[in-house]
């Protein structure tokens, strides 16, 4: 989670965290829904690429 | 399900809690007021000019 920047970060804290819709998210940090679901689809698929390389690396 | 769905899945369920979970440490990573006071200390000085500052601050709004 620290390879992930603060903006993304904040994102995922709102949706997860405090259960606000993208809606919401985007108001308060001044970006479209769109946006808001590109930036939490983008910092799962990082997540997600680390955490398969670590498996591997493990394996 | 195959495999690839299956970790799909798994991981759509723990990433949330991933989530919480890395807040939760970097609030409890913020040092004790406490801790802070120790770390961060000011001058006498210092304190006095900020309280001159903030009477002064005060008086101008009224």
């Amino acid at each position: 989670m620290n390879t992930i920047d603060e903006i993304s970060k904040q994102v995922l804290v709102m949706k997860y965290l405090l259960n606000m819709s993208y809606k919401e998210i985007g108001e308060e940090l001044s970006m479209t829904s769109k946006h808001v679901d590109t930036r939490i689809m983008r910092a799962k698929a990082k997540v997600r690429k680390l955490m398969e390389k670590d498996v591997k690396y493990n394996e | 399900m195959n495999k690839d769905q299956v970790n799909d899945v798994i991981f759509e369920a723990l990433f949330p809690q991933a989530v919480i979970d890395d807040f939760n440490e970097e609030i409890e990573s913020i040092p004790t007021t406490e801790q802070l006071t120790e770390i961060y200390s000011f001058s006498s000085e210092f304190e006095m000019r900020m309280k001159k500052l903030f009477v002064k601050d005060h008086r101008r709004n009224f």
